[in-house]
């Protein structure tokens, strides 16, 4: 069970530093999506309900801060994806590490397919190659720093599994 | 009741997952009502007088480059009015030798981007003057290359620009010097197409895109890009164009607001 002010705190640490850090990191126009990674981290260790408070408040507020279409779109993915990583929780021992972890990538997977889908959506109908391309290096570039972050706080270590 | 109240404790991460869901379809919904736009036009207030620090350290470090750029721009500009000025004059006699007048005026606001939005791919910016400066909805936004976009959410201090990128970004356009018409929509990267132009206009790669005038945003003949290709749908009776834009939207920094336009044709 987590700590509400401490969940509060730690979401509007996060919504910051993609508020102030992601436009220096962009890359050709992609940003690194900092609240993907805390909506996943999030949702593995606390379950369901937390991911999609966490997705929804946060989608919220990144689309309070500039989008120019669907008003809305972000809180939505966002939590799809919380509620979606949710169902990871406690399963680490339960499942082979191998799907533990193609679930997550899929969930990311998805989440970033829905954006591009509605982003990208001329291109889905004229250059299919080219929609895919942007899907993929859109999601790309959030996935190096799960990755990274994979690395330092691995799934196992991040809610205290033992490796048998 | 009491039940009802342990059944939704019970299933609390799928209840506050269906309301999650219904209140972001609701907004997806209602994206043009009045009360969201109020409330985003507030919130944006705030976030960008938060990142008004980092645009300001920003800017310091582009400043000087940027005044040697403006240096060099303005003599070329000085020039090119001077020639233009004295053509200006032609036509105006030219005009008059008709016995006809047309009037039009642009008040352009300056601005400067404070922010570029934080969603996986840009396609909005923050600007720094609202509806204290005179921006309403619905304001064309260009650069000197040319249309970038229009107003979207006015704040008192700041506005939202949908710009050309933007996947529901519609532009009603003519290619010159044919004249020919059609809707100009982002593909990726800087490249827009036109669609619905008659299949027997004469266009030709490097044609300019102009804005058409038939739209109640954007005037006349402001300068969109340039053609880059042409082609044919089978069974088809329009031609496709693509066209890249003049303006680089990932380094934006100073652009101006159209508050005003006046043509009257006597």
């Amino acid at each position: 069970m987590m700590q509400w002010s401490k969940f509060i705190i730690l979401l509007f640490c996060v919504f910051f530093m993609q508020f102030y850090l992601a436009e220096f990191l962009s890359i050709n126009m992609i940003r690194p999506d900092f609240i993907t990674i805390f909506v996943l981290y999030t949702a593995i260790k606390f379950g369901r309900f937390y991911g999609v408070i966490a997705g929804f408040i946060l989608g919220l507020l990144t689309d309070l801060a500039g989008v120019g279409s669907y008003f809305g779109l972000s809180s939505l993915t966002y939590s799809i994806s919380g509620y979606l990583a949710g169902y990871l929780k406690d399963q680490y021992n339960r499942l082979i590490p191998l799907y533990f972890h193609l679930t997550w990538v899929v969930i990311i997977l998805f989440q970033f397919l829905v954006y591009s889908f509605v982003r990208y959506q001329y291109l889905f109908e004229t250059d299919f190659i080219l929609f895919l391309e942007k899907w993929v290096l859109t999601m790309g570039y959030t996935m190096g720093f799960i990755l990274v972050l994979q690395l330092i706080i691995p799934f196992k270590v991040y809610y205290h599994v033992e490796s048998s | 009741m009491r039940k009802i109240y342990l059944a939704l404790i019970r299933q609390r991460d799928h209840v506050v997952f269906f309301l999650a869901v219904l209140i972001s379809f609701t907004l997806i919904l209602t994206n043009d009502s009045r009360d969201i736009a109020i409330l985003r036009g507030k919130a944006n207030d705030i976030f960008s007088f938060m990142y008004k620090p980092v645009s300001w350290l920003r800017s310091m470090a582009v400043v000087e480059d940027e005044a040697a750029v403006l240096r060099e721009k303005n003599i070329q500009l000085k020039l090119q009015i001077e020639s233009m000025l004295n053509l200006a004059a032609e036509n105006e006699q030219l005009k008059n030798l008709l016995n006809y007048r047309r009037e039009s005026h642009l008040t352009l606001l300056p601005a400067k981007v404070i922010n570029k939005g934080i969603t996986s791919n840009m396609n909005t910016i923050t600007i720094d003057v609202g509806t204290d400066q005179g921006v309403k909805r619905n304001a064309p936004v260009m650069t000197p290359n040319g249309v970038i976009g229009k107003s979207v959410v006015v704040g008192r201090h700041s506005s939202i620009i949908q710009v050309i990128s933007d996947v529901n970004f519609r532009l009603s356009v003519q290619v010159m010097p044919s004249g020919a018409r059609g809707i100009l929509s982002w593909v990726y990267g800087d490249l827009c197409e036109i669609r619905e132009v008659q299949k027997n206009s004469e266009i030709n790669i490097g044609d300019r895109v102009l804005t058409s005038g038939f739209s109640d945003i954007f005037p006349k003949n402001l300068p969109v890009g340039e053609v880059t290709g042409i082609r044919e749908e089978r069974g088809s009776y329009q031609k496709i164009v693509s066209v890249r834009f003049a303006e680089n939207l990932g380094s934006l920094i100073n652009i101006f607001v159209i508050t005003k336009q006046n043509d009257a044709v006597e």
